[in-house]
């Protein structure tokens, strides 16, 4: 008589739980609390960035010519900038193109990279040798690098950066996904759903996808610093949002003109800027630690 | 499979990587424009200027043609005329080079010569004052953005401490005083070769901010890798009975824990390359650095086609062969490598 081995993956942990532990340790560590509480005022302020800034017409861009330069002060937090907007409102409406597009641009690269890469680990075969060797084409490339070829071929402004940078970063995620997606081909449960006539989209969709989740989840968190980073240096090179709108990135680039004499016009929106990313590392490296604990103990 | 296979492998391996990077260039330069000729003439293209320039790239004809074409020109190292200067992509990027390059490498020695030791202690006083510390400083440099940071540092320095000078690569009087002789183009060397140490001195202080400022991301992933590392070598069997021994903590952390946790930093090293690469684009026009990233800006903001092309190219060229170099690297220290 043979013993049936106990499939190795058998998960005890199910999805739910696991998110519950992820929050248990979230809750304790006060890193993780400030970082989560840092993005979640970031969210709203730049969602109702109109409600919120002081002086939302100049925050969209309209000049005010008698207060120029002004210095930090209890009416203008951050001073002003040479056409007298106030830059506190000014880093307020920035977080929209510097923030929420960034937001959207992981979530559009996931939404290209992931099913591309859970369809090549699933399958297999040449359709896996194809969108790994496009892959490979796409991360020859110095990511920024290739995100400023694009905008420059597609013709400045935010949709295009935000487009460019989509198509920089898919890859990462179809690259990630499918090596999770391979892990998960051979387990009980996919080899279950196949026997019992499950068509294999459906199998990808239902059965590999989700459970893809985890990795996809850090991935983004990480990589959303290096997004935000990265469209606040399209829009300093001018490829990004173009003025009179308000971006960090172009913020900065305005501010450097008047650095020595008005330093708080650039600083202030490089500010923002670094304590959202930084909010972001530091969120990233507990899901980091919580999920692959060998990676830094 | 022994060495040699191995190196002829990696490189061939690249040289496919970087046919694909030329047809990529290839489809951004060609296909993506609704007209490329136009964007190849510039903003201000005429109707017969058009038709000259479809004409003149064979945009007329099929797209394989056009590639094969695209590919021969390239191989001939032809990546076309600048719009802006009318002078060849390649000797505008040739010219700046050097410039780039000195900023690259000035960075990146101060990111490994500080980032190494820092992962390699903040992993010895794991938990400690000094941990902490290090792990703030490593995390702070990946989070600020370059172009802010240089203008930080030229408030600094420059406005307030007045210790290093605002921009460029050399002060304006050292071009009377005593000019730098260029041979290399690299003008620490230059001034060394010949000896002028009053240039030296001076092309020293100009490229101290220059280079903090783009060490600063580098430094931050390497540290942070290294203490990854470095976490997980001094678990292992080896280090615990080095340490059994009596082998000096100093030579059982810097010689065999460090020895096997230099893989992964080695990597990172040849990534945070390429990220230096763009890096030193935004330092450049930061500090008026006049390099390849200077020119760069300039293409982008003239839409100087031919050019933008050119130094993507360039730079995805240039991670290629780093790539490679790193791969080459590792092999030569950890023998297993070559054996997969």
């Amino acid at each position: 008589m043979s013993v049936i081995p106990l499939p190795a993956d058998v998960e005890i942990v199910t999805g739910s739980t696991r998110g519950a532990q992820l929050w248990r340790v979230l809750r304790r560590d006060p890193l993780s609390i400030m970082s989560l509480t840092i993005i979640l005022i970031y969210l709203l302020m730049s969602l109702f960035a109109p409600w919120v800034a002081p002086y939302p017409a100049q925050g969209a861009g309209k000049s005010n010519p008698p207060t120029v330069m002004l210095p930090p002060s209890p009416q203008h937090w951050m001073g002003t900038d040479q056409l007298g907007r106030d830059v506190f409102s000014r880093v307020i409406f920035g977080g929209r193109p510097a923030f929420i597009v960034p937001l959207l641009v992981v979530g559009l690269a996931v939404l290209i990279g992931a099913p591309l890469g859970a369809i090549a680990g699933f399958k297999g075969g040449w359709f896996d040798e194809t969108i790994m060797r496009i892959t490979d084409l796409f991360l020859a490339f110095p990511s920024l690098l290739l995100a400023m070829a694009i905008t420059a071929a597609l013709g400045r402004g935010l949709e295009n950066a935000a487009l460019a940078l989509v198509i920089s970063w898919w890859p990462w995620y179809a690259r990630i996904v499918r090596g999770a997606s391979v892990s998960l081909r051979d387990r009980y449960f996919v080899e279950a759903a196949h026997s019992m006539g499950v068509r294999e989209p459906v199998i990808v969709a239902r059965h590999i996808l989700p459970n893809c989740l985890t990795p996809i989840l850090i991935q983004a968190t990480i990589d959303l610093g290096t997004v935000i980073l990265a469209m606040g240096g399209l829009a300093f090179l001018g490829m990004g949002t173009q003025p009179p709108a308000a971006d960090w990135g172009l913020m900065i680039s305005e501010g450097r003109t008047s650095i020595l004499n008005a330093w708080w016009i650039a600083i202030f929106p490089m500010l923002a800027m670094m304590i959202l990313v930084l909010a972001f590392n530091l969120l990233g490296d507990v899901l980091r630690d919580f999920f692959d604990p060998r990676h830094y103990r | 499979m022994n060495r040699l296979e191995f190196l002829i492998r990696r490189i061939v391996a690249s040289l496919f990587v970087l046919i694909g990077v030329s047809i990529i260039t290839f489809m951004l330069a060609r296909v993506v424009p609704s007209n490329p000729a136009a964007v190849y003439i510039g903003p201000k293209a005429r109707p017969a200027d058009i038709e000259r320039v479809t004409k003149q790239l064979g945009l007329d004809q099929p797209l394989p043609l056009q590639y094969a074409r695209y590919m021969g020109d390239l191989v001939r190292g032809d990546l076309g005329n600048s719009i802006s200067t009318k002078r060849p992509v390649l000797l505008e990027l040739q010219s700046r080079l050097p410039a780039t390059l000195e900023l690259l490498f000035a960075g990146m020695l101060i990111a490994v010569l500080f980032g190494v030791p820092m992962g390699v202690i903040s992993a010895q006083k794991q938990g400690k004052a000094s941990d902490l510390a290090i792990r703030v400083v490593a995390i702070l440099g990946v989070s600020i953005p370059a172009f802010g940071l240089g203008l930080l540092l030229q408030i600094l320095f420059f406005r307030w401490l007045g210790l290093f000078p605002l921009s460029g690569r050399v002060g304006k009087e050292l071009r009377f005083a005593s000019p730098i002789i260029e041979n290399t183009g690299f003008l620490l060397l230059d001034s060394l070769i010949t000896l002028n140490f009053t240039a030296f001195q001076d092309a020293l202080w100009h490229i101290v901010l220059p280079a903090i400022t783009l060490a600063a991301y580098p430094l931050g992933l390497v540290a942070r890798m290294t203490r990854g590392a470095m976490l997980e070598v001094q678990q292992q069997d080896y280090i615990r009975t080095a340490r059994a021994y009596g082998t000096p903590e100093r030579v059982t952390v810097f010689v065999y824990a460090l020895k096997n946790a230099i893989g992964p930093t080695l990597t990172v090293i040849g990534l945070t390359f390429a990220f230096a690469l763009t890096g030193t684009f935004f330092v450049e026009i930061i500090f008026n650095w006049p390099g390849m990233g200077l020119f760069t800006v300039r293409s982008l903001l003239n839409l100087d086609y031919p050019a933008i092309m050119g130094i993507a190219l360039f730079g995805a060229a240039g991670y290629v062969l780093i790539n490679l170099v790193v791969d080459l690297v590792q092999a030569w220290i950890d023998p297993r490598i070559s054996l997969r």
